[in-house]
């Protein structure tokens, strides 16, 4: 736990944190909510538990994983396109983008991304003020 | 426990030009073309006996102008993204390419007795094209630190490759003298086996793990599966080859088994990976899609696996009778129907993505873009997969029946799906965005998106 909220008090404002642990934990849980935070459950297997954790400023996560290649590239592309300077956007891919990052970079956009177990990935792009 | 802002990037790989996959994607139906006027020209002659010359070039406008020209230029372009590994000199693949195509059309020209004296030519083009392409990409994809069954398959796919140029130089001494080293037959079975099952059937079975559940949602293929097709691809490719080595050193006949049924023994778990297994886990995952809308390249898939065991069970067939038309329709159904109507549909989604994403991907948000799925009209898809089939059909009738007039409407209808497959890559290849409309201070990168960082 101690870990956990040192992790924690690094996000920043729109980030996300991802735990993964064998057992649900109730009490981890409430005392994240305690905290302010948004904790979202999620069984992957029966001892495999990943527990989202944002801040009540992280947006909301855009579900592209229902989208083929590469109609998630589009829509990410078009939503970047979009965002206000200092804001992110988080997105839930079917699979690792490859083909996204290039792309990102070459508009200055900061991202960074996590492979799920169902390989499937989160993506989260931030627009720094340097970007055009 | 992850911190998705905080937590380092993954490396960025460099998609190749477009140039390169493009080049070798846009001559590939010109293969087609020319094996449908080779079989307008000569008849039935093309598709009467295996070992005439004419029969072997049209084989080998296939296999080599059509699928590896195909295959080769997917490679470059999968090698960085799939298996993170950066093609070194990519700009040798103009070579590789231009070595090709003079390879193919020196061989073809020869066999078909238009141009006679250029086998030894051809051979010597298209084996130092292919060793080149392997010097680059085959390194680089066997030095790749990524792991999984579709790196592994590639590599397979490529020592094939490899072992089909060394098969191939062999073979060829012996048609340019008339001196085989052993049977000929013997050296035909295994040449055949690892060039349909470990080259065109390994890096297909590959690439579809990789590619289906990206392209159509379907749930990912389960670890055993993508390690009991390659392990049984892995066994049918090596023992064949074993048995070459051994007969090279132990008498030819022995113990009443000729070297030909060992290898064609030492072949089957190739054929039961690649003919069966595969096409029912694919075809099973393709069901269970969670978007069931129907995507034109996806008729391709189903069609092409849906005769893949139909390929399985001519190869069986083949070794038992004495009928030269058995062969003959196992060649033609393995080349142009399984291989060749994945290949096809494999063309009608990776060509419009790569144009939408090296040309029109930079734009989005800033002027109208396109979605991919409207760069290509799925009727003019639906309409060369009709072409496909109805050639497919004829030529197998041809085939049976030895009927000139058939074969000569199968030459048509074959010039007429590669002429179909030209006219939409070269649709694909014209189409750019209207800059004049993109906002000022960004900029596109036709040499490849990620160079510019």
């Amino acid at each position: 736990m101690p870990r956990i909220l040192e992790v924690l008090g690094d996000l920043r404002p729109d980030g996300l944190l991802l735990l993964s642990a064998p057992v649900g934990s109730n009490a981890l849980i409430a005392s994240l909510k305690e905290r302010g935070c948004r904790p979202q459950v999620n069984q992957l297997d029966s001892d495999h538990w990943q527990v989202e954790v944002s801040h009540k400023t992280t947006p909301q996560i855009a579900d592209y994983r229902d989208l083929p290649a590469p109609e998630p590239l589009e829509r990410i592309l078009a939503q970047v396109t979009e965002l206000p300077i200092s804001h992110a956007f988080i997105v839930r891919v079917p699979h690792m983008p490859q083909l996204l990052f290039p792309v990102l970079e070459q508009r200055k956009l900061q991202w960074c991304a996590l492979a799920q177990a169902d390989g499937s990935a989160i993506v989260h792009i931030r627009k720094e003020e340097t970007a055009p | 426990m992850s911190s998705l802002a905080g937590m380092g990037h993954l490396s960025l790989d460099q998609a190749p030009p477009l140039a390169i996959p493009a080049i070798f994607f846009v001559t590939a139906p010109v293969a087609v073309m020319a094996a449908g006027l080779l079989l307008l020209w000569s008849g039935t002659f093309a598709l009467q006996l295996y070992w005439l010359p004419s029969v072997v070039g049209l084989t080998h406008l296939g296999t080599l102008g059509f699928l590896t020209m195909t295959m080769m230029g997917a490679l470059y372009q999968m090698a960085p993204v799939v298996a993170g590994a950066p093609v070194p000199f990519i700009r040798l693949a103009h070579l590789v390419y231009l070595l090709f195509c003079l390879g193919v059309a020196c061989l073809s020209l020869s066999l078909m007795g238009l141009w006679p004296g250029l086998i030894f030519q051809s051979f010597t083009l298209i084996s130092a094209a292919i060793l080149l392409f392997l010097a680059t990409t085959g390194v680089a994809i066997v030095k790749s630190k990524t792991q999984g069954e579709t790196v592994a398959g590639m590599r397979l796919a490529l020592f094939s490759l490899l072992m089909l140029v060394l098969l191939g130089l062999t073979m060829a001494g012996g048609f340019v003298d008339n001196s085989f080293l052993g049977f000929r037959q013997f050296w035909l079975q295994i040449h055949i086996s690892t060039a349909l099952m470990g080259w065109v059937g390994g890096l297909i079975t590959a690439v579809s793990w990789q590619i289906i559940p990206m392209f159509y949602l379907t749930p990912q293929f389960t670890a055993v599966g993508k390690k009991v097709v390659l392990g049984l691809t892995t066994a049918g490719i090596i023992l064949p080859l074993a048995v070459l080595m051994a007969s090279a050193v132990a008498p030819p006949n022995t113990g009443g088994w000729s070297p030909t049924m060992l290898a064609i023994l030492g072949a089957l778990p190739a054929a039961l990976g690649v003919w069966l297994v595969h096409p029912y886990l694919i075809l099973r995952n393709l069901n269970r899609r969670r978007r069931k809308r129907l995507d034109p390249s996806l008729r391709f898939w189903q069609l092409g696996l849906t005769l893949a065991p139909l390929t399985g069970a001519l190869a069986v067939i083949t070794c038992f009778t004495e009928d030269p038309r058995a062969t003959l329709l196992f060649g033609w159904v393995a080349i142009w129907g399984w291989a060749g109507i994945i290949v096809h549909g494999m063309l009608s989604r990776i060509v419009p993505f790569l144009i939408w994403f090296h040309r029109f991907a930079p734009h989005i948000g800033r002027m109208p873009v396109p979605a991919m799925r409207n760069l290509l009209p799925d009727a003019w898809v639906k309409f060369g997969l009709g072409l496909h089939v109805s050639s497919l059909v004829l030529g197998a009738v041809a085939i049976a029946m030895r009927d000139p007039g058939v074969s000569r409407v199968t030459g048509f209808l074959v010039f007429s799906t590669g002429l179909s497959l030209l006219h939409w890559i070269v649709h694909l290849l014209r189409q750019k965005p209207d800059l004049e409309v993109v906002d000022e201070g960004f900029s596109t990168d036709e040499q490849g998106l990620g160079r510019s960082g």
